[in-house]
C-alpha cells in the first residue's frame, strides 16, 4: 500500500535528520578518538593509530637488536682475534664492498692499505723491537695522563660552576710582593727532573726513580719536605700494571728543619717487579709551609668623599698601595677584600650597613693538594671596640688578642694592637682550583677618623698548610731474554 | 711758524688726554691663594721604630684676615702615624697680605707640629708609604671692586657695559663685572652681574658650614656678604636673588654668577666705586709622603 505523500515527506525528512545525526556522531567520535575519551568509534581510532606506530616502534627495536647483536658479534670477534687480523678483515670487507660497486682500483688500494696496517700491528705485537716501540708508546700514555692533570684545575672550576658552589663575588687574589729587603724567595717545595733511572728495567733489577728538589722555608722559620713514592692503580692511569705493594718504596733523603735547599738530588727505590708498564707517583710534601697576605684599606667620611671627583687622588693615595699582596709560599693564593667594595674603593665610616671583610684561599695549581692547618686573619683591635671577642662569628669561630709571637712568627712588624681570628675552615683540604672563603662583619665607626676625612688600616692573613706536589713517571719493566723474571 | 705752534699744541693735547685716561692703579696684591700650608723638614723615610715630628707652616697669602682659632688643620690618617689629636687650630691672628705703595707686605705665618709620630701600621718586608695629608679649613673673604656707572645717558659713562673688575687675593676670584643702569623717575635702577670662580686647588663651602662637619650640600656655595656703592651700604638680601633666604652664588664646575640690582638716586650721571664682598669657607689639602723602611 503506497504511503501517502505527506508520510513520504515525513519519512524523507526523518531520513535526512538521521543521516545528519550519523554524520554528527562520526565527527564526535573522531574528536573523542583524538582526545582519548571512551566510545566505540573513538576506541577503534586509537587502535588504528597505535597499530600504525607500533609497527614503527617494532621496526626500530628490531633494528636496535640486530645492530646490538652485530656489534657484540663484531666486538667479540675483534676482541679475540689479533690486531693485524682485524686490519686485514676490515680491509677485506671494504675490498669486497668496493668490488661490488665496480670500483676495482679503489678496492685494491684499500686492501693494500689495510694489509699494511695489519703488518704494522703484527710487527708491534710479535717482534721484539716492535714490542719495545709499543711499550714506549704506553709510557708516553702515562705522560699524557700527567699532562691531562693540567686540566684538573679548570675541570674543578667547571664542576664548581655547574654545582653552584662557584662564587665570582669572592675572587679576591693577591699579587706576589717582590721585596728589596728580602733575599729568600721561592718558599715551598718544587720537584724537578723526576725520571726513572733507566729507560726500562729488567724484572730482576730494583726500580729507581730520581730527581731534584728545591725546598725553601718561610723567612725566619724552618721547614720539612718529605718525599714519598707509590705505584698508581689502573683506575688512575689506564693500561698500567698495579704493584702488589704499591707503597713499598723508599725515598732518600728526607729533609727536616731546613731553611733552604736547592737543586738537591733524591732517589726513590722499589724491589724488582714483574714485567709491565707502571705509573709511579712521586710526592714531595712541604710541611707547615706558610703564606702571608696583606691589604691596606681606606675608610673615609662619606660626606666629604662624595664631593670629590677622585677621592684617592685627592688624598694622595696610589691604587698600587691598595692592592692585596702576598709573600711566602706561592702554592696558594690568599686574597683579602671587602664584599661589594672595589679593590681600589674606600669604606664609608659611620655607615649603618656593615661591611663584610673576607679572605679567600685558593689552590691555583693543576695537580698539587693543600691540606690546611691554620688560617688566621689579623685585624686592628680598634675596629672592634678594643674587644677581639666581639669579632668572632660563624666563619671565624674564635678571635683573640694577637700575641707578639703570633706576629713575629710570620715576620710581621707592628706596634698596633691586632686581633687574631681563626678561620673555621682550617684543617680542610683544597683540591686543584678549590677554594674556601670566610667573612668577618665590620663596622667602622666615625670616631676612627679622629675628625679627619680619611684613615687607613691594614689587614693581614696567614695560612699554614701542607702542600703535596706530585709528579707521575712511567716505569717500564721487561723480562730478560731467557729468563722468567720474578713474581711479586 | 703757525704750523709748528699747532703741532706743539697737538702734542701737548695728546699727552694731556693720555694723562686723563691713565689706568686706575691696582687696588689689590692679587693672587689665588688663601691660607697656604707647607711641610717643614718632613723626613722622606723613617724606620719602623722611628719617632718623628710633622711640622707645618701656615701662611696667609691672601687678602683676608683669619681670626684666632678659625683655621682648622686636620691630620688625615693620624692613627696610622700614632697621633691621637689630629686637629689643630691657629693660635695667632693670621693677618692678610697688604699692599702699600705697590709693595706687598706678606701675611702672617704660624708653625704647627704634630710631635712624636711613629708608624703604627703593619709591615712585613716591603717598605711602605702610608698616605697622610693635612687639611686646612678656614673662613675667607674675596673682595671685588669695579667702577659702576649710575647714568641715565652715556654722556658721562656707559650705563650698559662690562666694566673692569679687580679681585682681592683669594681662592675665589670675581672674574667679570657687567652692569646695566635703567632710568627711573628718581634716578636709575642699577643692575650688575658678577662672575665668581674657584681658582684655588681646594673646595669652597657655604660660609655657614662648620669645618669639623662639612656637609655635601654646602659645597660650591659662596655668600654675597656686602655690597657698597659710592660709599653707601646696599643690602644684599633685598638687592640679590635669594636661595634658601640667603644671597648666594652656587658654583658649577667651579664657576657661578649672580645678578643684583638696586635703585640709585641720580640728579646728574656719575661713576662710583662698587665693592662686593664674598664670604665662604675654604678647604685645601696638602699631601705628604714618608716611606717606612722595615728595619
Amino acid at each position: 500500500m503506497p504511503y501517502p505523500e505527506a508520510e513520504i515527506d515525513v519519512l524523507k525528512e526523518q531520513e535526512k535528520l538521521a543521516k545528519e545525526q550519523i554524520k554528527e556522531t562520526k565527527k564526535e567520535s573522531t574528536v573523542a578518538g583524538i582526545t582519548g575519551f571512551a566510545g566505540r568509534a573513538a576506541g577503534s581510532s586509537v587502535v588504528k593509530q597505535a597499530g600504525k606506530y607500533g609497527w614503527l616502534i617494532g621496526l626500530i627495536m628490531l633494528l636496535a637488536v640486530i645492530l646490538f647483536c652485530l656489534g657484540t658479534f663484531v666486538g667479540g670477534i675483534f676482541s679475540i682475534i689479533p690486531l693485524y687480523w682485524q686490519m686485514i678483515l676490515l680491509g677485506g670487507l671494504l675490498f669486497i664492498g668496493l668490488l661490488f660497486k665496480g670500483k676495482t682500483g679503489a678496492a685494491v688500494m684499500v686492501l693494500i692499505f689495510f694489509i699494511a696496517l695489519g703488518g704494522i700491528a703484527g710487527y708491534l705485537q710479535y717482534t721484539q723491537y716492535g714490542q719495545s716501540v709499543a711499550i714506549h708508546a704506553q709510557v708516553q700514555g702515562v705522560g699524557a695522563i700527567q699532562g691531562f692533570k693540567a686540566l684538573t684545575g679548570p675541570l674543578n672550576v667547571m664542576n664548581q660552576i655547574f654545582t653552584g658552589t662557584y662564587n665570582p663575588e669572592n675572587l679576591w687574589r693577591s699579587d706576589t710582593v717582590e721585596s728589596q729587603y728580602e733575599t729568600v724567595t721561592d718558599v715551598g717545595v718544587v720537584l724537578d727532573n723526576v725520571a726513572p733511572l733507566r729507560d726500562k728495567f729488567y724484572s730482576d733489577q730494583p726500580i729507581v726513580v730520581q730527581g731534584r728538589i728545591d725546598a725553601v722555608a718561610f723567612p725566619g722559620q724552618t721547614a720539612s719536605a718529605s718525599l714519598t713514592a707509590k705505584c698508581t692503580s689502573e683506575s688512575i692511569v689506564p693500561g698500567v700494571k698495579e704493584c702488589k705493594n704499591p707503597t713499598s718504596w723508599t725515598c732518600q733523603p728526607q729533609f727536616t728543619n731546613i731553611k733552604q735547599i736547592r737543586n738537591r738530588f733524591f732517589s726513590c727505590t722499589h724491589d724488582p717487579i714483574e714485567e709491565g708498564v707502571y705509573a709511579v707517583d712521586i710526592t714531595a710534601t712541604a710541611q707547615n709551609t706558610v703564606t702571608v697576605a696583606g691589604k691596606q684599606f681606606v675608610f673615609a667620611n662619606p660626606d666629604v668623599a662624595i664631593t670629590l671627583n677622585d677621592p684617592l687622588q685627592t688624598w694622595g693615595i696610589s691604587k698600587d698601595s691598595l692592592k692585596s699582596w702576598q709573600k711566602g709560599d706561592q702554592s696558594v693564593n690568599l686574597g683579602i677584600g671587602v664584599e661589594g667594595v672595589d679593590e681600589y674603593g674606600y669604606l664609608e665610616a659611620g655607615s649603618n650597613i656593615p661591611y663584610y671583610l673576607g679572605i679567600r684561599i685558593e689552590n691555583p695549581s693543576s695537580s698539587g693538594t693543600v691540606d690546611l692547618n691554620t688560617v688566621n686573619l689579623f685585624v686592628p683591635k680598634a675596629l672592634f671596640s678594643n674587644n677581639c671577642a666581639t669579632a668572632a662569628n660563624s666563619d671565624f669561630k674564635s678571635c683573640k688578642d694577637a700575641s707578639a709571637d703570633d706576629l713575629k712568627n710570620f715576620g710581621i712588624k707592628t706596634s698596633a694592637s691586632l686581633c687574631s681570628c681563626a678561620a673555621g675552615f682550617a684543617s680542610e683540604s683544597l683540591a686543584p682550583s678549590d677554594y674556601r672563603h670566610a667573612l668577618l662583619k665590620l663596622n667602622i665607626d666615625k670616631s676612627q677618623l679622629y675628625g679627619a676625612d680619611f684613615g687607613t688600616f691594614f689587614i693581614l692573613a696567614t695560612a699554614k698548610y701542607n702542600y703535596k706536589n706530585s709528579e707521575l713517571v712511567a716505569v717500564t719493566v721487561e723480562n730478560k731474554i731467557g729468563t722468567g723474571g720474578v713474581t711479586t | 711758524m703757525k704750523k709748528i705752534i699747532f703741532l706743539v699744541m697737538a702734542i701737548v693735547a695728546v699727552f694731556a688726554i693720555s694723562g686723563c685716561t691713565k689706568e686706575q692703579p691696582a687696588a689689590f696684591a692679587g693672587g689665588t691663594d688663601g691660607l697656604v700650608t707647607s711641610f717643614m723638614n718632613l723626613p722622606t723615610s723613617v724606620f719602623t721604630s722611628s719617632v718623628f715630628d710633622i711640622n707645618i707652616l701656615l701662611q696667609n697669602k691672601g687678602e683676608a684676615d683669619v681670626s684666632i682659632g678659625k683655621a682648622v688643620l686636620t691630620l688625615n690618617n693620624a692613627q696610622t702615624l700614632g697621633i691621637t689629636n689630629a686637629i689643630k687650630t691657629n693660635t695667632k691672628l693670621l693677618t692678610r697680605v697688604r699692599k702699600i705703595n705697590n709693595t706687598a707686605i706678606p701675611g702672617e705665618t704660624e708653625s704647627m707640629a704634630w710631635q712624636n709620630a711613629s708608624f703604627k701600621g703593619a709591615i712585613i718586608t716591603e717598605q711602605q708609604t702610608p698616605p697622610f695629608s693635612i687639611d686646612a679649613c678656614y673662613p675667607y673673604e674675596s673682595t671685588a671692586i669695579a667702577t659702576a656707572c649710575a647714568g641715565k645717558t652715556n654722556l658721562v659713562c656707559n650705563p650698559v657695559e662690562e666694566k673692569t673688575v679687580q679681585s682681592s687675593g683669594a681662592p675665589i676670584q670675581i672674574t667679570k663685572f657687567s652692569q646695566i643702569a635703567v632710568p627711573k623717575a628718581s634716578g636709575v635702577e642699577l643692575g650688575f652681574t658678577i662672575d665668581a670662580e674657584n681658582k684655588g686647588k681646594g673646595n669652597v663651602y657655604d660660609s655657614a658650614a662648620i669645618c669639623s662637619d662639612l656637609k655635601p650640600e654646602q659645597i660650591d656655595t659662596v655668600l654675597v656678604k656686602t655690597i657698597t656703592f659710592n660709599g653707601a651700604q646696599i643690602n644684599p638680601l633685598t638687592a640679590c636673588p635669594l636661595d634658601g633666604g640667603r644671597p648666594i652664588i652656587v658654583l658649577a664646575d667651579k664657576k657661578g654668577s649672580i645678578t643684583c640690582n638696586f635703585d640709585v638716586a641720580v640728579t646728574q650721571d656719575f661713576s662710583a666705586e662698587l665693592v662686593v664682598k664674598l664670604d665662604y669657607i675654604y678647604k685645601d689639602s696638602l699631601n705628604g709622603a714618608i716611606t717606612v723602611i722595615p728595619v
